[in-house]
């Protein structure tokens, strides 16, 4: 085909993606309008029965909390995965006169000194995100990215994550495992205490606005902070293992 | 729709396209950094702060970095072969 007969084509098509897309924007709801009834069911709820500020927390770890431990497997399960793939790799037995070598900083001191400043204020705002979850925005998800970001500041900073190879990286594998651990155990409770799987009621209600309210939400979001935060530290730390492996072979 | 809501909208809209527009990766990746802010702020004007700050670590600080940091290793990858 000449590429006067592609660009007729590529018109017409374009022309006609255009004047759909224009016709099924332009049948949209209004901006900010909301016809569902589920949605206003729920704001109205969390306050007066959990005693939850933030009702997208109220939503994600009450009313569709076995949504959100499926969830929280995908992120297990994709760690595991990720070391099941990488770890097998790892089975060189270490040489001594390396130790030197790694222990021996590769960036410069600013970049370092950035990175240890970084580091605890961001440990601190991922807890407070946790901890406030049911209270403000934010939540386990979003805290324990936070948390986990912080390797991320370290790493980039010049640390190293160097493991020796019989060792798993204990830190972050520990933390993800308790913390789905903790997600069921919790449901378990309910189950037990309040009659059904993941319901939260079993830990009471609290004074509205209080950190210790909202029944089990809080907890909830701590395991799935911890979950999280380990299942990111493990992913990254086997890539940058796999990435260190492949440059002492080269 | 109120105008910060508007102005975010257009500067999203410029910000993905100098995303995929960029050729460099390195610039890219700064890009995407730049890009994500953007559409976290776009969000909280949106009055999702939940969803915001999920975009603000995930598309201003994860995903970047992990660009970089691969970046990093393709190019010392590169330095040794030609050594």
């Amino acid at each position: 085909m000449s590429r006067g007969a592609r660009f007729v084509l590529f018109g017409v098509s374009a022309a006609g993606l255009a004047a759909l897309l224009g016709w099924a924007f332009a049948g949209l709801p209004d901006f900010g309008a909301y016809a569902g009834r589920y949605g206003r069911i729920v704001a109205q709820l969390a306050e007066p029965d959990r005693a939850t500020t933030n009702a997208v927390t109220f939503t994600a770890f009450d009313v569709r909390a076995i949504d959100t431990l499926v969830e929280e497997f995908i992120v297990f399960a994709s760690a595991i995965a990720a070391v099941a793939l990488l770890r097998h790799q790892r089975d060189e037995p270490e040489h001594a006169e390396d130790t030197d070598t790694l222990l021996r900083p590769r960036t410069s001191p600013a970049l370092r000194l950035v990175g240890a400043a970084l580091a605890g204020p961001t440990v601190v705002i991922a807890l407070d995100l946790i901890a406030h979850g049911h209270l403000t925005p934010g939540g386990g998800f979003q805290g324990g990215i936070v948390l986990a970001a912080t390797a991320v500041v370290v790493v980039a900073a010049g640390g190293r994550v160097r493991l020796p190879p019989d060792k798993p990286p204990l830190l972050g594998e520990m933390m993800h495992g308790a913390g789905a651990a903790g997600f069921v155990l919790l449901g378990l409770g309910g189950l037990i205490f309040s009659g059904a799987f993941l319901s939260t009621t079993f830990a009471g209600h609290g004074t509205t606005g209080a950190l210790l309210s909202g029944g089990a939400i809080p907890l909830l979001n701590v395991a799935t902070g911890f979950e999280v935060a380990g299942a990111v530290i493990v992913i990254l730390g086997e890539f940058l293992e796999q990435e260190m492996l492949a440059m002492e072979e080269s | 729709m109120t105008v910060v809501q508007g102005v975010l909208l257009v500067l999203v809209g410029v910000g993905g396209g100098c995303v995929a527009l960029a050729r460099d990766p390195l610039r890219q990746a700064v890009l995407t950094g730049i890009f994500g802010l953007l559409l976290a702020l776009l969000f909280f004007a949106l009055q999702a702060p939940d969803v915001a700050l999920s975009q603000l670590v995930v598309g201003g600080v994860a995903l970047p970095a992990m660009i970089l940091l691969a970046l990093a290793e393709v190019r010392s990858h590169e330095e040794r072969d030609k050594e």
